[in-house]
């Protein structure tokens, strides 16, 4: 009995001492390093995260920190929502007071946190590696392999536009060598990161085969030749200082009017029609995704808005009538501003009763239970106004025909005359345009904050508004405090926030 | 054949070196007590004599060689004797031996087979001590059959009983023999003659206080060599309980238990000296009758998909387990004690041991009880009158807010354009009167019925300990609610002689009412909960409008509270605990366990919003099922080796073991928006139109599988020395491939003083003194042991990285971890030192002990660039450290027959600190390299900016500072407020926790008195979070605190709090904080006064059906006293908390 007891204990400690691969490590709901990245399949899913940070829902914790990365794209918090606190078109009813009144410092944001996007700076490096794994990924046609490359090519250029546009050139990771370099680099020059950014979106433009998906609705909301031309467009009109950087805008803009795109003959309805030949590029939705911009314009208890049935929302933001004002009657971008409202309990409110604000529907097909719908980005009177921005730059003195054409088919569908006042110098010329921009682009991601600071009225607009705190440091954002404690001393402030 | 000792005179029979030592001990006694007498004679070995005329001497040699004995005296103590003449035939020895020594002054003791010669002082009889052997027999009392391994003591010595019972010791005449055992009640029997005694011992009902359970076997308290507490679940407080660990706050030093949530059943935050690791955890590890539970997490969890509006739900993982089924709990808090269960043992050992059947009549016990809940003062929100007064007036002020008027909020002039419309009228507010208060309507008095039965009983080879308990509580809050049943039965099995079998079997159910409070992130309107709601929404509504439906507020993101009261809310959580225990005892001293463990628990949630609730976000229903189970098995053998040698004197206790241990857990949830009916709820989800069916997901979290080896070897000295030295070897997945074994081993040592002989003299005052001291290292594994892999993934299913391409949505997925193969445990190093005592007959009992406890390899996120694809990865790096001081004592204040008073009194301190930092995480320049663990860093502040003159004299600090910013300290003097002026401002950690405990009997009566609190510890003001100046003056309105009329403003400059200004200088503030809010908290709350009467013998009837009974009234939470502002100083001080309930209970304990 003794010895057999012995026995059979001896056995099980021996067993418990030996059986090794009991202790694998086991995950069972990832990939790992040697399973991802085999086929298209995932190739498309290696690509989706990146289209993802541009969608109209909140947004996603990311998945290696844990950390909340908001979309570019959602209505509040997005791009837009955070610039437009800052210019002259939006009526912040819920109150930022850091953006709003330019209180803000290096220490206002934090990395970790939702910040103003600083963290996406991440999303270059990922969009690095992933061009490498592409690069080399073997088992794919060339089709396939150069479509999906460029793409991520447009990708990370978009990316490092943003970003140069929120903050100056910053140290991304842009060379697969570099990616676990624990050295962090100091930031490029401004000179070597649009460098870099043109670059990216030139091979993209080269490597995709398609030019825009109008037509091609299963893939509608890829990014495609006409895309990454936009954006190089917007990232040469942005940065021009010499009549060359004139040039090279002018180019890319004559190619992009080259590209089948049309001016749609209602204002209205270039937000409501699908797929429709102005637009350029937009984030699709759906029954199946997210939209909070209904939330953030309607007020609380709006029930018919512009002669539509709408379910009241939080009224987040509106219109300054300041800014509503510069409308003139007969605009027919009116249409998609409201000016009062029925509201549940059948009363009206306007303006002389208390409305401190429009409400800019811009999108005026009202879409239940903040249902996705497709969210125009970019569009082609758009191009058509930098058109006319870019000519008349080039040009001696006041306009020439042409390039009042181009302001003048965004003018005609407005129903809006161009004066004669603006026609009579270049830069009585630039000024209308800029005024055309505004109204014609009203909180279109962010249109307004880049357009005042190209104009150079970003902050004096400010001041006049009665912002005292407002100066030249506010035309990018700091980096937040603890990325640059963090970073060592490498990653520099922007001037001013120190 | 005689050798000579060569030291003395003595000579010894046959001698060995193994008898050689029980000789020196007889030396001793004839050297210090050199006076005996021999009595007794009941040896069975028979000689014959047959002498004339010889010496002593050459007798002893005769008889020598006729027996066993050995024959042990001195030659000159037989020189003055005469010599012998003789004539026996087949005698006992003693017998013969007796007549040999009649007349001759000479007396003998026997001892073990020696005989020992020795001199009769008849000046001395009456005060020698005269030590004779006595056999007997130790039988259960029950049914007469012998039992094993009782010790048995008396003055002098002690022995332990053999296979059949029997035993034989040496005595004196009136000696007092104690009979124990663990599982046996005490017997004591006092020696009058010499016959051969027979002692029953009854099976005890509970175990002998003085033996604590420890891992992998039990050992006496007074044995105690490293830091270990017991608790006998009889000496709490068991009225209302719902959790072990409730049951344990305060009554342990060291012990930190901290209840944040006034849930019913709610999640506990427990900790052993201190929270040190800042990612790895910091719960104990909880062993449940002999069971260690890899993964004690809760399963329940809170929902998901959709919008939120449920708040968090955080329950107790061990509420599935009935606190009147424990016998006693084991805290093990040093590593030398915790070593034994290595890697995951870093943060204490909490080991539950469960009531067993015992042998005899069958007992049945009922205790029920019922209690009343009623609210503790809430947060106070304004009514509807004083709600559109101040609506109207912070309207008017965010006007000039809004656009920046001079001088509260800019520097614009108030050209009087855009006039404030007020929100309410004067006629509206005349008529408004306090309108409908919220809080009130969705509050109620709770309710707990609280039902207990056992039956206990068995005979000599079956015993079962079963028992049933039905807890139901209607807590405060309406539809919040807990109902649960637990049914065990423990089997204790003799099979044949030497083999038991051992099954402790549980199941329980507990049914939610899951009503979600506390604070989920997000603000009320974008993370609603129901209290979050009931405070926001505006008392001018009632919850129904004429045409039935449920109210919007003005803010319609407020949902209406009534709303939540028509949602499906609720839980259901199982759990089966059984773990099967087979013990063969090999040999008296070799013990031979083999034990599984089987948990399973799982959780299944149902979550419905119906469209009738109108939840702005929710407009069609929004509905979630989930299900999620965490299962525990493991199977561990181990030997236990028990044996004393001589005499005692040595006593060696080693263990040698093995486990396997495994642990699961999974998760899916199912969700569904787009109802066009409330008919069905959760039960048709296939009606929803489902376009969340994307959010729809499942997962199995990573399995836990662990291989150990362990053993430990106790070594006790002439029980006055004590050491003991454990080990564990432990091989689990949650490593990195590289390191995928840790040993920890753990040593301690005791000095028992008092039986040390010069203590002699002061032992009638210190009758226990003990010195111990150890030092060992354990494991904290609980950390993903994924981290050693590089991971893709597809993020979490409420937020994924989807995009939608034309009408498909696609899935993304990203790297979410950088792989770190070396990832391994952190190891915990604690040295302990400590002091137990005794006085006046253990009148006052306790101890003192020092603790210094260190963890090394923390694992901690690298941190890499912020420009790199992954930003940290997983690493051991940087080490903390707690050390603090322990102090308990128990007294027995007053014993007299009619009244006594009891009291225990604990104190814990402890203080976490970094010893070193990752170095790959540059430090924030404000922060120390050793700060406390929880520092709180900040700007200090000088009150608010009142007078234009207070911005004068702040111009160059706070330049843009406008009235009523807070006046920031510029701490350097340099002229600027910057990082450099942030300081540290205390730590979050209470410096101490304490516990105070009083028991008054009067007759039948009792009274007890239970006090716990902490002190020392940094918090945040409790009342400004509550208040929402800006929202209340919104165009849609908000509720808020009546406290917000504190606010400082334009109307009110002596405001208390900072206006809503934004104050400038908080930019240049990396840390984001200042101590405006802060303050170091104190607080004592009286947890329970318990008020028993125990009825009288004479009530119970003659023929004593009911065996006894008490009647009782608890008051639970009956104050606290504390310095803190706020609701309450420990709970839920975030938005919305849940409602505190003062509660009383009357209830009876009776046994049948």
């Amino acid at each position: 009995m003794k010895t057999k007891f012995v026995y059979v204990l001896t056995l099980f400690f021996t067993l418990t001492a030996c059986k090794k691969d009991l202790l694998v490590t086991e995950v069972k709901d990832q990939f790992t390093e040697n399973n991802f990245l085999k086929t298209e399949a995932d190739i498309k899913s290696a690509l989706t995260p990146f289209y993802s940070l541009f969608g109209t829902d909140w947004g996603a914790a990311d998945v290696a920190t844990g950390n909340y990365i908001g979309s570019f794209n959602v209505a509040l918090g997005g791009i837009d929502f955070i610039t437009s606190k800052m210019t002259d078109d939006m009526f912040d009813v819920w109150k930022d007071p850091d953006l709003g009144s330019f209180a803000f410092g290096a220490a206002t944001f934090n990395s970790n946190t939702q910040s103003v996007f600083f963290s996406r700076i991440q999303f270059v490096a990922r969009a690095t590696q992933l061009i490498d794994r592409l690069e080399k990924i073997e088992g794919v046609s060339d089709a396939v392999k150069n479509q999906y490359l460029g793409e991520m090519y447009c990708m990370r250029g978009w990316l490092l536009w943003i970003l140069y546009d929120l903050y100056g050139p910053l140290n991304p990771i842009l060379d697969a060598s570099q990616l676990s370099n624990k050295e962090m680099q100091p930031r490029m020059t401004a000179e070597a990161y649009l460098a870099a950014t043109e670059a990216d979106l030139i091979k993209a433009i080269g490597l995709m085969p398609t030019v825009r998906y109008n037509g091609n609705l299963n893939n509608w909301g890829r990014v495609s030749k006409s895309t990454a031309s936009m954006i190089l467009l917007k990232l040469y009109v942005n940065t021009a200082k010499t009549p060359a950087d004139w040039e090279k805008a002018k180019v890319i803009g004559t190619n992009l009017m080259g590209m089948g795109f049309s001016i749609n003959n209602s204002y209205r309805n270039v937000f409501l029609e699908p797929a429709n030949n102005e637009i350029i590029y937009a984030v699709p939705g759906n029954a199946g995704t997210f939209n909070w911009w209904f939330k953030l314009v309607l007020p609380s208890d709006a029930v018919i808005v512009n002669t539509i049935t709408v379910r009241p929302g939080w009224g987040g933001m509106g219109m300054n009538w300041a800014f509503f004002d510069k409308y003139t009657p007969g605009d027919r971008r009116l249409e998609t501003i409201a000016s009062s409202y029925r509201r549940d309990n059948g009363g009206i409110r306007n303006r002389s009763n208390g409305l401190q604000y429009a409400i800019p529907m811009k999108y005026m097909r009202f879409v239940p239970t903040d249902q996705g719908f497709d969210w125009v980005m970019f569009r082609y009177a758009d191009v058509l106004l930098y058109m006319a921005e870019i000519t008349n730059e080039l040009g001696s003195g006041a306009p020439n025909n042409t390039t009042i054409d181009y302001l003048k088919q965004v003018t005609d569908r407005a129903n809006v005359t161009i004066p004669a006042s603006a026609l009579l110098s270049k830069q009585a010329f630039k000024d209308y345009v800029f005024e055309e921009r505004a109204k014609e682009l009203y909180f279109e991601n962010g249109n307004r904050r880049q357009d005042m600071i190209r104009q150079g009225t970003f902050i004096s607009n400010a001041i006049a508004r009665g912002k005292p705190l407002a100066t030249a440091k506010n035309l990018v954002f700091p980096i937040p405090a603890n990325v640059i404690e963090t970073s060592k001393g490498v990653l520099t402030q922007n001037n001013g926030y120190n | 054949m005689y050798k000579k000792c060569l030291t003395c005179d003595f000579y010894i029979a046959k001698l060995n070196w193994a008898k050689f030592f029980i000789v020196m001990k007889l030396i001793a006694i004839l050297t210090f007590a050199c006076i005996l007498q021999v009595s007794a004679d009941t040896f069975a070995q028979k000689v014959s004599l047959n002498v004339k005329n010889v010496s002593l001497k050459e007798v002893f040699k005769l008889l020598t060689d006729q027996s066993d004995y050995d024959f042990v005296f001195s030659t000159t103590m037989l020189s003055d004797n005469n010599n012998i003449t003789i004539s026996t035939k087949n005698e006992p020895i003693l017998s013969v031996l007796s007549k040999v020594l009649e007349g001759q002054n000479l007396s003998y003791v026997v001892k073990d087979k020696a005989i020992i010669v020795i001199k009769k002082e008849q000046t001395f009889a009456k005060t020698i001590f005269k030590l004779f052997p006595i056999k007997g027999k130790v039988v259960d009392s029950e049914n007469g059959s012998p039992l094993l391994a009782i010790t048995v003591k008396s003055k002098t010595s002690s022995t332990q009983t053999d296979k059949d019972g029997n035993f034989s010791i040496n005595v004196e005449d009136g000696d007092v023999l104690t009979f124990s055992s663990i599982g046996f009640e005490t017997n004591q029997v006092t020696v009058t003659g010499s016959e051969f005694i027979t002692v029953m011992l009854k099976t005890s009902n509970t175990l002998l206080d003085n033996v604590v359970v420890v891992g992998y076997g039990s050992q006496k308290k007074e044995n105690l060599s490293s830091s270990v507490v017991s608790i006998k679940t009889k000496d709490l407080n068991m009225v209302n309980a719902v959790s072990v660990d409730n049951l344990l706050q305060g009554r342990v030093a060291g012990l930190n238990v901290s209840t944040y949530t006034a849930q019913p059943g709610g999640g506990i935050a427990v900790n052993i000296r201190g929270s040190i690791s800042p990612l790895g955890g910091s719960n104990p590890l909880y062993v449940l009758d002999g069971v260690p539970l890899t993964n004690n997490s809760s399963t329940d969890f809170t929902p998901s998909g959709g919008t939120a509006m449920r708040g968090f739900v955080d329950r107790n993982p061990l509420n599935n387990i009935n606190p009147n089924d424990i016998e006693s709990i084991t805290v093990l808090k040093d590593a030398s004690a915790t070593a034994i269960y290595g890697s995951a043992a870093a943060n204490g050992v909490i080991l539950i041991t469960t009531k067993k059947g015992v042998d005899g009549k069958v007992q049945v016990s009922y205790n029920a009880s019922h209690a009343i809940q009623n609210m503790a003062p809430y947060i106070e929100q304004f009514d509807a009158e004083q709600f559109m007064i101040n609506a109207n007036r912070f309207g008017a002020e965010r006007r000039l807010f809004d656009n920046n008027y001079a001088p509260f909020y800019g520097t614009v002039q108030d050209n009087g354009l855009n006039p404030h419309v007020p929100q309410f009228s004067a006629q509206d507010i005349s008529a408004a009167g306090r309108g409908f208060n919220w809080i009130d309507h969705i509050t109620r008095t709770g309710s707990i019925a609280d039902h207990n039965i056992s039956i206990n009983g068995g005979n000599k080879n079956t015993k079962v300990f079963s028992s049933l308990n039905y807890f139901d509580q209607n807590a405060l809050l309406e539809n919040s609610g807990m109902r649960r049943i637990v049914g065990r039965v423990n089997l204790n099995q003799q099979i044949g002689k030497i083999v038991t079998f051992d099954l402790a079997l549980s199941y329980s159910q507990i049914n939610n009412d899951n009503v979600a409070t506390g604070n989920q992130g997000g603000t009320q309107t974008n993370s609603p909960t129901l209290l979050r709601s009931a405070m926001a929404f505006a008392p001018t509504f009632t919850p129904y409008n004429d045409r039935g439906e449920l109210n919007f507020s003005y803010d319609r993101r407020i949902n209406n509270p009534e709303g939540y009261s028509l949602m499906t809310n609720t839980s259901q959580n199982k759990r089966l605990f059984a773990a099967p225990k087979l013990e063969v005892r090999i040999s008296p001293a070799l013990k031979a366990s083999v034990i599984g463990g089987i948990d399973q628990t799982s959780t299944t949630a149902e979550f419905f919003v119906p469209r009738r609730a109108n939840f702005d976000q929710a407009p069609t229903g929004n509905a979630e099922v989930g299900y999620a189970a965490v299962n525990n098995y493991s199977t561990e053998a181990f030997l236990n080796y028990d044996k004393s040698f001589r005499d005692g004197r040595h006593k060696i206790s080693a263990l040698l073991g093995g486990g396997y241990y495994s642990a699961t857990g999974n998760y899916f949830g199912s969700v569904a928006v787009g109802f066009p009916t409330d008919q069905f709820g959760t039960a048709n989800l296939a009606i929803a139109s489902n376009r969340l069916l994307g959010q729809s997901n499942s997962s199995v979290n990573q399995p836990i599988r662990k291989l150990s080896q362990f053993t430990r070897l106790n070594y006790t000295f002439a029980n006055k020395y004590i050491v003991d030295v454990t080990a564990r070897r432990d091989g689990s997945s949650q490593f990195g491939e590289n390191n995928r074994y840790g040993i920890f081993p753990g040593a301690s040592f005791a000095w028992k003083i008092n039986n040390e002989t010069f203590f002699d003299n002061i032992k009638e005052t210190v009758n226990e003194l003990k010195f111990r001291t150890s030092y060992g290292s354990s494991g904290n594994d609980n950390i993903r042991g994924n981290q050693s892999m590089s991971l893709y993934g597809p993020g979490f299913a409420t937020a994924p990285w989807n995009f939608l391409f034309g009408n498909e949505i696609n899935t993304g997925v990203l790297q979410t971890q950088l792989g770190n193969p070396n990832i391994s445990w952190e190891t915990n190093v604690t040295f302990n030192i400590g002091l137990d005592f005794g006085l006046f007959n253990n009148r006052i009992t306790g101890s003192v002990e020092y603790f210094n406890r260190t963890a090394n390899d923390l694992l901690d996120f690298g941190i890499l660039n912020i420009n790199s694809p992954v930003s940290r990865i997983g690493l051991n790096i940087g080490s903390t450290r707690s050390q603090g001081f322990e102090f308990a004592i128990n007294t027995q204040n007053i014993t007299t027959k009619n009244f006594s008073w009891a009291s225990n009194i604990n104190l814990g301190t402890f203080k976490a600190t970094w010893v070193s930092r990752n170095p790959d995480v540059p430090l924030l320049s404000y922060v120390g390299e050793k700060d406390a663990i929880n520092s709180v860093y900040g700007w200090k502040t000088n009150g608010i900016l009142r007078t234009p003159q207070d911005l004068l004299a702040v111009s160059t600090t706070q330049p843009n500072a406008v009235l009523g910013n807070l006046r920031y300290v510029d701490n350097n003097n340099d002229g600027q407020l910057d990082v450099k002026d942030v300081v540290n401002l205390g730590d979050f950690n209470p410096k101490g926790t304490f516990g105070i405990n009083n028991i008054f009997r009067y007759k039948n009566l009792d009274l007890a008195v239970f006090i716990y609190g902490n002190y020392g510890g940094l918090g945040w003001d409790g009342w400004q979070a509550f208040n929402r100046p800006f929202d209340l003056g919104a165009p849609t309105p908000l509720n808020s605190s009546v406290r917000t009329v504190d606010v400082f403003t334009s109307f009110n400059t002596d405001g208390i709090y900072p206006s809503y200004a934004l104050n400038v200088a908080d930019g240049a503030n990396p840390s984001g904080g200042n101590d405006f809010t802060m303050q170091s908290i104190y607080f004592a709350r009286l947890k329970n006064v318990t008020l028993g009467y125990t009825l009288p013998n004479k009530f119970l009837g003659a023929k004593k059906v009911l065996q006894s009974a008490k009647l009782f009234v608890d008051f639970g939470n009956l104050g606290v006293i504390t310095n803190f502002n706020g609701l309450d100083p420990e709970m839920e001080r975030n938005n919305g908390p849940y409602p505190i309930a003062r509660t009383i209970s009357f209830g009876f304990n009776t046994k049948f």
